[in-house]
């Protein structure tokens, strides 16, 4: 096992599992961003039969484990047999609800005095949602939202149940044929563990700069 | 006779057994003046609020400029009628320029060059050309209302509804805020102002309005309400504000 080797798992673990998993990560994130935003504006309406609708969604989302959601894509609802196409749809389905609740508590924790503001300048509902709402509920679940970002790379992992090869397939297929859990496992954690952090410092960077030079708001911890 | 800009007929607003407003009747015409004064929970704030449709009312007819005010057209008849409120609700993510430009170029799809520059001599107008650029966090309270009477002031509005504007300001702030609305009266602008300040609507009011237990109890000009208050609970009223 000498440095070639490890060169070597690395290089497979990167383009075999960590490219795969990467080219689900944006897609899944930018729709299930998508459904937050959209929904979240939604519910925020009160929409009779709509709003029930979401509601169960979000309800049934938060009741199903994502495992079975990406059985469900692939074998049951009309993807083609597609393994990223069922895996983008069913990480989109279960992050989107997430988001979709997280996007609605941020907007109604908005001031009323906004929404009356708005109003006074001549804006309807989607403009007054568009220019000054939302801009300040997304800053204020911003962490929210990340948090679950980072969630959604994690658990891209189950995409290797219905025969997507990524990361943590990749990791277990060479553990097969080399018998070097250590190694592999660990390297495998490592890339996992460098993009989650980096999305989590970008986000936190974006966060503390906007609010303190948009609403003057000094951060609550120390941390520099 | 300057002829009418809005007028008020049968107006009523309840919040489930509470009335409100109890079938509140009004006139206002243009280039006047209106100052509303009375005690908390009257319903004065809430009868601005239906003017330009924040609230919607339960029965009545408002008109404004000869239109009926509908749920359907609110969003027209607000490009005309600016507002101001006690707690000055600026959007904190916008800059001062930001605040008052946002609506003029993005709702009424006003030239963008043309826009800054009138609010900017707007800002000037009230004192603030050296903050355009920076946050509502970082100015005072009087400040921060000033920037609101110039947001409300940009869309070019036919009437301005102040709701107790200098209420939630330190005393050394308010003068700032009424010298701007005193100015906007000396130039002829449509106002209706709910507030406490007696000074204010003895200099400037063409007509002072009591306002208590959901209606007006009696509007007469100024020199006729302070002296002369025909009735009993207008008298209580000025007896405990003018001379607390």
């Amino acid at each position: 096992m000498d440095l070639t080797w490890h060169w070597n798992i690395l290089r497979i673990l990167f383009l075999k599992g960590f490219i795969p998993t990467v080219k689900l990560v944006p897609i899944a994130m930018f729709l299930a961003l998508l459904v937050g935003v959209v929904g979240g504006s939604l519910r925020v309406l009160r929409i009779p039969v709509l709003n029930h609708l979401l509601g169960i969604y979000a309800y049934v989302m938060r009741g199903v484990p994502t495992i079975l959601l990406m059985f469900i894509c692939y074998f049951v609802l009309p993807t083609g047999r597609n393994p990223m196409n069922a895996a983008i749809l069913a990480l989109v389905l279960s992050n989107g609800a997430y988001m979709m609740e997280i996007v609605r508590g941020g907007l109604e924790a908005i001031d009323r005095g906004q929404h009356d503001a708005a109003k006074a300048v001549a804006m309807n509902f989607w403009q007054s949602i568009r220019y000054i709402i939302l801009p300040q509920a997304v800053l204020l679940v911003l962490p929210a939202l990340v948090g679950q970002l980072v969630l959604l790379i994690k658990v891209t992992a189950l995409a290797s149940v219905i025969g997507y090869v990524e990361l943590t397939k990749m990791a277990l297929n060479l553990n097969g044929s080399t018998m070097s859990p250590l190694p592999i496992f660990f390297y495998s954690g490592c890339f996992y563990f460098v993009v989650c952090h980096s999305l989590k410092w970008v986000a936190d960077r974006c966060e503390r700069i906007t609010k303190e030079r948009i609403m003057g708001k000094a951060p609550i911890h120390g941390l520099a | 006779m300057a002829d009418v800009i809005i007028s008020v007929d049968q107006l009523v607003k309840r919040f489930g057994a509470l009335t409100v407003l109890d079938r509140v009747s009004f006139e206002l015409h243009r280039q006047e003046v209106v100052v509303i004064c009375g005690p908390s929970g009257s319903g004065k704030s809430t009868f601005i609020r239906c003017l330009n449709g924040l609230e919607a009312s339960d029965a009545g007819t408002i008109r404004f400029n000869g239109t009926v005010v509908t749920r359907k057209n609110f969003h027209e008849i607000r490009k005309h009628i600016g507002m101001v409120f006690q707690a000055f609700n600026l959007f904190p993510h916008l800059t001062v320029l930001e605040n008052a430009t946002i609506s003029p170029i993005k709702i009424l799809n006003r030239p963008k060059d043309e826009v800054i520059r009138e609010v900017t001599a707007l800002f000037e107008m009230v004192g603030l050309s050296d903050k355009i650029h920076f946050r509502p966090y970082q100015l005072s309270g009087g400040q921060q209302q000033r920037v609101a009477i110039v947001r409300a002031l940009a869309l070019k509005p036919d009437l301005l509804l102040f709701d107790e504007p200098t209420s939630a300001l330190d005393p050394e702030m308010i003068k700032g805020v009424l010298d701007v609305m005193r100015d906007l009266a000396k130039n002829g602008m449509t106002m209706i102002v709910v507030t406490h300040e007696m000074g204010f609507a003895k200099e400037v009011a063409d007509r002072i309005a009591f306002f208590n237990k959901g209606n007006f109890v009696e509007i007469k000009e100024p020199r006729g309400f302070f002296e002369n208050p025909e009735n009993e609970e207008t008298r209580r009223f000025l007896g405990q504000i003018l001379h607390p």
